[in-house]
């Protein structure tokens, strides 16, 4: 392959005179020899990072990003073939002869001054937040002693010198030392994560590579995070390689960007060049995929179709097959890659034209315009009154022996909440991770068994089982939070409702094909007599769920599909009965990026072309303002605000529902995350404070919030919220900033 | 009608749905075949499948025991074996020897003729003097030339004691010796004695009172005497003065020579002392007749039969002549030529005791196929006896001590036919094919009554022991006389006061060879492909006398039915408890898991003995014993399986689309456990093997079917066998540890299939 001298011009190597480059990849190709045949992972990549600066890595899954921050690491797997070079400072730490598959046959004692040399470089030169490695701390060490390790194992100091540095390092990641003596366990996310920052920075390295550093943390955390990150790179880190999916992460950490695709740079330039005149399609695509809070409810396109298989790529430009732009050359010839600002390059045949907006995308097929708001407001289809819903946690047996049942912890998830579901609306629920919207759409469908309150359901009239309607819960609700799970009115009531899980890698058998996937609620309801008829029910689904043609999916296995469609399949399956209500409990927040409009543009087809109603859970208050009619916003197992999502983004009342939407990163340069102003992770709901759930972490606390619980306060038509401040106080707060508390002063660190 | 298009694309979906499941299982093979271990355990395995199906064919010998035939395992042993100081080979063929019984002076000899005309006596150990192997000159070897030699007969004789009042007979060996000269020969008899300075049976034997009687002709066949040499019993022949006694009415001793000579072949009958001529009789035909036989006894007189007879048969007729008168009494003509070579058989105590009125001869006659007749002595009737499909080549009886002879024996060179009681019915049925590969058979058999065999010479050297009492494996024991070309027909030893009985031999090769005529186990034999059954015993045999081939290649479908039913019974059980266990909760499932730990955590090899105790060693209760044991480890694993998937999000899901329990064990359950499995099965399979193997090994379950285990199981009481006969134990070893690797390679294949975490190169 080429060498580094015969490389293409590199797109960031350009430019002024700058400080001398900590590394520098050299047309680096990456491919792993696998069973199903040779993936190309990284295909000439070519970047330089200076000193004190930060780079980041903007990309989907498999996009190659992560491959790169291993090749870099010199981490690369044995079944990877590199062309190419990585060179850190003076050091080369990648290329095809000492990296991969080649290392393996290096004489034992070269090999041998490689590790080590490597081996030296990696902590105390380059150091990785890996992703998810928050995860990844041994459960049975103190966090000193962990971090202490990397001290250990790389420089001579003593004990006491180790501990010095230690207790500076856990400072600097705005911890407080006190964490030092506590396990994993007993921290919080977010606690955890800065700890693994902490130890990345330990050694002082030259280079800090972040692998999706805020992933899986909550967005009021994630926005926290960003925020010390930021103050970070001021003041403790020399350059910064930030590698993430979500472009307003990327965004707010790097001074520049990369965006990946298909094992491809296709862009690079500074983070404002990028975001307010992206050169090349695909960058435009990923920006325009984003359901922002400011472009509310306009027409958010989404990417069509899926990233291309890395085993068979396409002669041409990766992306053509999806791009809007696409001539016939974009798929025979790759792209160049042009310069069209000082240091703002593009990989596309059009980059000019693309830049200044002077071609025009083709309609994506997907795109349409939601339903404007309030327009479909029928009667209730599905209300809980009270509706609660307890878990017990298991205790000691001696605790179980002697305690009797009071001594049971209880794990209120849901707690006396109501809802009211009308037919054809889309109706989010929105909380973070331990909210408790999980188990209340679980609940909804009698997935679980409600500890308390009603749940009442409107059958359709034609078709409604003999069982008696409770007429206090309003015409034509029939109760069915206590029905028995064989009975015939649960067993239509089950038909009649449908839910679309989280994980779509979880929640499709993976040794079913996709025909027998879909099929299998005709079978359970004995609906699978005729053959034909099931293949045309099962391919209506399909085509419903726009997996076009329907045929090409009938027998492939979930693995063979991407994200997004599996999410299609699963979908597909929760449609081919017809059901009238579908609770999507976060359906996209595994789903790539580009993916993910596509998808809640597809939940309001379903909405629109078989009246469904949907209940849609989500943490992504942004992507529910997108899709909702209604908002119901959850804390600790209660709901705290809801209204229509117009009123709600407009005119926040809750704290909580104010610092959800001030959380959600956006690329643009005055975001400021330091003014998010609550306190502290949602904690559990084993202990739930007597009065306001959300008392603990709220800036505007009183005495009384702790005590009593806050009464449930309206707001105009259908908004209501549950605090003691009146509405004309909390939009007082908002005006002024300030109100009577103490903000962030419990904020944990110095 | 015209068909509805949704129909047809449903059905074009089935095909293609099929043509797709056939990718898809095409694409794991590829993956599975990869693996270097998958690939070696499938070629064990289909290796081992091939030989399980032909095992019913490759299996040899009895399938219930497998016992190799006892002509192969077991041999006579040699009880003495001397190398003669002279040659013997005469003509081509070495002369036969002769010995004798019942009188003591002499009766530890074995008489051989040199091919110069020497008689040696060859020691048997009987004396303190003569050790067994002592060889002692008898009759000189200065015979003039021109003289070719006749193997000498030695027969005992009684002599009378002149001086009592009364007879009184005393036994004494004589030497009967025939040398052939062109226009006249040599008869030469002589008495052995054996009396030195400390009385009789001290000192070195030597021959006495030698008489040399110059016969007018050529010797066709060496003299005969009437008393039967080679025999347990003596005729009544009293010596010395043979006329004087026949005054007396005794009857005298002859001495009968065939000779040839210008006027034609005569039968010659001597007086035996003094060597005088009774009377000569032309024989009418040219050919050479068969040897005289004597029948009839001394006291003949007073039974219904009132002469004795010789008889001499040649060409298609016998003549019975009267040995007084030397009239011809009667001639009976066959059909065909007499076989001269087998000559005329009569029972021995048709020749010692009474001559009655049913008194018969055995001839065999030319011709094939070979027809036997009996001609009455009394009268010279002919009867048709029986006709083997063969040529006969020898024929033998037992001694007909009361009336017909129990045993006849028919030899045609493949077979040997056995005619038990007289009862001719059906010759086939008592046949014994004799061991192909070792020349064919055509000297008279011999028959060793105490032993209950008939011995069976072959041409090339071999010699094999048939019980009289057949049976299935009829041949007792076999004799190789490696490296001799050929041997001189066998001869009977009696020892005369322990009464043991041996078989002589002289060989081509100048050795005299005395065999017991009761075979010794030679188990376990090393491996061979040259056994004298014709077997081949590629692994040889154990101790007991399996053919360990046979054994082994049995083994294989059992120890792969009991591995197959044990994996089966454990995967069922298994399935069955973790999909209770993981659909039912409470205090039941909590019980079944219980006892599952109990019974995983219990000593495996402990238990599976208890039980196996209780349960006793039956192939039935062997498997459901494995399965016992063996279902917890499995179980246990699915359960953690089943409860894994049953946490999993799909299953969520199948339920929110209304599948019952049964649909989500039967759809998502089974297939998701589907690897595991298969896994399972694989190791169970090959665990149930060794699990069989140890109790067969320890002998704690001891089965009658063949198992690779049970063939290991001696090796558990006695480990010198390993030393001793190592082709014993490394058969079943290999393949049973080949077998479970095979599994183990197998599985580690599937693994590579199912397991996608290390799918790489």
């Amino acid at each position: 392959m080429a060498g580094a001298a015969a490389g293409p011009p590199s797109p960031l190597r350009s430019g002024p005179p700058a400080p001398p480059p900590v590394l520098e990849v050299d047309d680096l190709s990456v491919r792993f020899d696998t069973d199903d045949g040779v993936v190309r992972a990284l295909d000439g990549v070519s970047l330089t990072i200076r000193s004190g600066e930060t780079l980041g890595i903007l990309g989907e899954s498999g996009s190659g990003k992560t491959t790169l921050a291993f090749a870099i690491l010199s981490l690369l797997p044995e079944n990877a073939v590199v062309s190419g070079t990585v060179r850190f400072g003076e050091t080369t730490v990648a290329g095809p002869e000492i990296s991969g598959r080649a290392a393996l046959r290096l004489p034992r004692r070269a090999r041998r001054v490689l590790t080590a040399k490597l081996a030296d470089i990696r902590w105390k030169g380059i150091s990785m937040v890996f992703q998810g490695s928050m995860n990844a701390f041994n459960p049975v060490y103190t966090i000193e002693r962990q971090i202490a390790e990397a001290f250990l194992l790389h420089t001579t100091l003593n004990r006491t010198e180790i501990h010095e540095r230690v207790l500076e390092t856990i400072r600097r990641a705005g911890l407080d030392p006190v964490v030092l003596r506590s396990y994993p366990h007993e921290l919080s996310g977010g606690m955890k994560q800065r700890a693994v920052i902490a130890m990345a920075l330990a050694l002082r390295p030259r280079l800090v590579i972040a692998d999706e550093p805020t992933t899986g943390l909550d967005v009021v955390i994630q926005a926290r995070l960003i925020g010390e990150l930021r103050e970070l790179k001021r003041t403790a880190l020399d350059s910064m390689i930030v590698i993430s999916h979500d472009i307003g992460v990327v965004a707010q950490l790097a001074d520049r960007v990369a965006v990946m695709y298909a094992g491809q740079i296709l862009e690079s330039g500074s983070v404002l060049e990028i975001y307010k005149s992206a050169a090349n399609p695909y960058t435009k695509a990923l920006i325009d995929s984003y359901p922002s809070l400011e472009g509310a409810r306009h027409e958010v396109r989404g990417i069509p179709g899926a990233p291309p298989d890395p085993i068979a790529p396409s002669p041409g430009c990766p992306f053509a097959p999806r791009c809007g732009y696409a001539e016939a050359i974009c798929r025979t010839t790759p792209p160049p890659s042009v310069e069209v600002e000082p240091g703002h390059w593009s990989a596309c045949h059009f980059a000019r034209e693309v830049r200044s907006g002077r071609r025009a995308a083709s309609p994506a097929p997907e795109a349409l315009a939601p339903v404007p708001p309030g327009r479909v407001a029928g009667p209730p289809i599905l209300r809980g009154e009270r509706l609660t819903k307890y878990f017990h946690l298991r205790g000691t047996f001696a605790g179980s022996l002697f305690g009797g049942a009071a001594a049971v912890p209880l794990v209120r998830a849901v707690d006396g909440i109501d809802i009211d579901l009308r037919a054809g609306e889309i109706f989010a629920v929105v909380g973070e991770s331990g909210s408790g919207k999980t188990t209340l759409g679980k609940t909804l469908l009698r997935l679980l068994t409600p500890s308390g309150g009603t749940l009442a359901y409107r059958f359709p009239e034609a078709s409604s089982p003999e069982s008696p309607r409770i007429g206090a819960a309003g015409g034509g609700l029939t109760a069915v939070g206590d029905l028995r799970a064989g009975s015939r009115t649960f067993r239509a009531f089950r038909k009649d409702t449908q839910l679309i899980f989280q994980d779509p890698y979880d929640s499709l058998d993976p040794k079913m094909t996709v025909f027998d996937i879909v099929r299998e609620p005709l079978l359970a309801y004995r609906m699978a007599a005729d053959p034909d008829r099931v293949v045309t029910r099962v391919t209506e689904a399909l085509a419903a769920v726009s997996l076009a043609p329907p045929q090409n999916f009938l027998d492939r296995y979930p693995h063979e599909l991407s994200g997004g469609e599996r999410q299609r399949v699963a979908a597909a399956r929760a449609l081919v009965l017809k059901p009238r209500i579908l609770v999507a409990d976060e359906p996209v927040s595994m789903l790539d990026v580009s993916l993910r409009i596509g998808f809640l543009n597809l939940l309001e087809k379903l909405r629109r072309e078989f009246g469904m109603t949907i209940l849609y859970v989500t943490h992504d208050i942004a992507s529910a303002r997108y899709l909702a009619d209604r908002i119901l916003v959850m804390y600790l197992g209660v709901g705290v605000e809801s209204g229509p999502s117009q009123r709600i983004l407009e005119e926040p009342l809750h704290p909580y529902t104010k610092a959800l939407l001030q959380a959600v990163p956006v690329p643009t340069a005055d975001w400021n995350p330091g003014r998010i102003e609550i306190v502290g992770e949602i904690g559990n709901a084993v202990d739930v404070p007597a009065g306001c759930r959300f008392a603990r972490r709220c800036p505007y606390r009183q005495p009384k919030c702790a005590a009593d619980p806050p009464p449930r306060q309206s707001s105009g038509w259908d908004h209501w919220y549950l605090c003691h401040f009146s509405p004309e106080e909390l939009r007082s707060i908002r005006g002024s900033g300030e109100f009577s508390g103490s903000p962030a002063s419990a904020r944990p660190g110095p | 009608m015209e068909p509805r298009p949704e129909a047809d694309e449903a059905a074009g979906f089935r095909r293609a749905r099929f043509r797709f499941q056939a990718l898809r299982m095409r694409k794991l093979w590829r993956i599975y075949y990869r693996s270097a271990y998958g690939k070696a355990g499938l070629y064990i395995l289909v290796a081992m499948a091939v030989l399980t199906l032909l095992a019913p064919f490759l299996t040899l010998h009895n399938p219930e025991t497998f016992i190799a035939p006892t002509e192969d395992t077991y041999s006579a042993t040699v009880d003495l074996r001397t190398p003669l100081p002279f040659s013997t080979v005469a003509n081509g063929s070495p002369l036969g020897a002769s010995a004798s019984a019942l009188a003591s002076s002499g009766s530890y000899l074995i008489y051989v003729t040199s091919a110069t005309g020497g008689v040696y006596g060859v020691g048997l150990g009987g004396s303190s003097t003569t050790g067994a192997g002592s060889v002692f000159p008898l009759l000189g070897s200065a015979v003039p030339a021109g003289l070719r030699p006749f193997a000498a007969e030695a027969f005992p004789l009684a002599s009378l004691t002149t001086f009592l009042a009364n007879y009184s007979f005393g036994y004494h060996n004589y030497l009967l010796r025939g040398l052939a000269g062109a226009t006249n020969s040599t008869v030469t008899l002589a008495e052995v004695g054996w009396t030195g300075p400390n009385g009789p049976g001290s000192g070195t034997p030597y021959a006495y009172r030698i008489e040399n009687r110059t016969v007018p002709g050529t010797l066709l066949m060496a003299p005969v005497a009437n008393s039967e040499p080679a025999t347990n019993l003596p005729s009544w022949a009293p010596f010395a003065d043979s006329q004087a006694y026949t005054a007396d009415g005794l009857q005298p001793g002859y001495v009968y020579v065939v000779l040839k000579n210008a006027s034609g072949i005569f039968l010659d009958e001597y007086y035996d002392y003094p060597m005088t001529l009774v009377w000569s009789h032309r024989l009418p035909g040219t050919s050479v007749p068969s040897e005289p036989t004597y029948v009839g006894s001394f006291f003949a007189a007073s039974a219904g039969v009132t002469e004795t007879r010789v008889l001499i048969a040649q060409n298609s007729s016998l003549y019975a002549f009267a040995p007084a008168t030397g009239h011809l009494l009667w001639q009976a003509n066959f059909s065909a030529p007499v076989a001269a070579a087998v000559g005329v058989v009569i029972p021995f105590d048709y020749q010692i005791g009474y001559l009655a009125a049913t008194s018969q001869a055995f001839v065999a006659l030319q011709g094939t196929p070979g027809p036997v007749v009996t001609v009455s002595l009394d009268t010279g009737t002919v009867h048709a006896l029986a006709a083997t499909p063969g040529p006969i080549t020898g024929l033998t009886t037992s001694f007909g001590s009361s009336g017909f002879p129990t045993y006849v024996v028919l030899e045609t060179p493949t077979t040997a036919y056995f005619i038990v009681g007289g009862d001719v019915g059906d010759l086939a049925a008592d046949a014994v094919a004799l061991p192909v590969g070792f020349g064919s058979f055509e000297t008279n058999p011999l028959y060793v009554p105490d032993s209950g065999i008939a011995a069976l010479t072959s041409s090339s050297g071999y010699s094999f022991g048939v019980s009289t009492s057949l049976g299935p494996y009829p041949i007792q024991w076999h004799i190789a006389f490696s490296p001799a070309a050929s041997v001189a027909p066998p001869v009977l030893l009696i020892d005369s006061f322990t009464g043991v009985e041996s078989i002589a031999f002289v060989t081509s090769t100048d050795e005299l060879v005395a065999y017991s005529a009761t075979g010794t186990d030679n188990n376990p034999l090393p491996p061979t492909f040259h056994a004298p059954s014709g077997n081949v015993y590629p692994f040889g045999t154990n101790t007991v006398g399996n053919d360990l081939f046979s054994q082994w290649m049995a083994s294989f479908p059992y120890d792969w039915a009991i591995g197959l039913a044990v994996a089966g019974g454990i995967m069922l059980i298994s399935i069955l408890v973790a999909m209770f266990i993981g659909f039912v909760s409470g205090w039941t499932a909590a019980f079944v898991e219980t006892l599952t730990l109990v019974l995983f955590l219990t000593p495996g090899l402990a238990l599976l003995i208890v039980v196996a105790n209780i349960a006793g060693p039956s192939f039935l209760n062997i498997i459901l014993v494995l399965t016992f044991v063996g279902w917890p480890f499995t179980a246990l694993t699915l359960i953690g399986v089943v409860k894994s998937v049953r946490s999993r999000t799909f299953i969520d899901a199948a339920r929110i689309s209304g599948a019952g329990t049964l649909q989500i064990l039967r759809r998502h359950m089974l297939p998701n456990m589907t690897p595991l499995l298969a896994y399972f099965t694989a190791l169970s399979i090959g665990g149930a093997v060794v699990g069989l193997s140890t109790l067969q090994f320890l002998g704690v379950a001891p089965l009658t079917i063949p198992t690779w285990g049970g063939m290991l199981q001696p090796l558990f009481d006695n480990f010198y066998l390993a030393a001793q006969a190592p082709w014993w134990i490394i058969p079943p070893t290999v393949t049973l540890t080949a077998f479970v690797f095979a599994f183990i390679f197998v599985s580690r294949g599937l693994d590579e299939v199912v397991n996608p975490r290390v799918r790489r190169h």
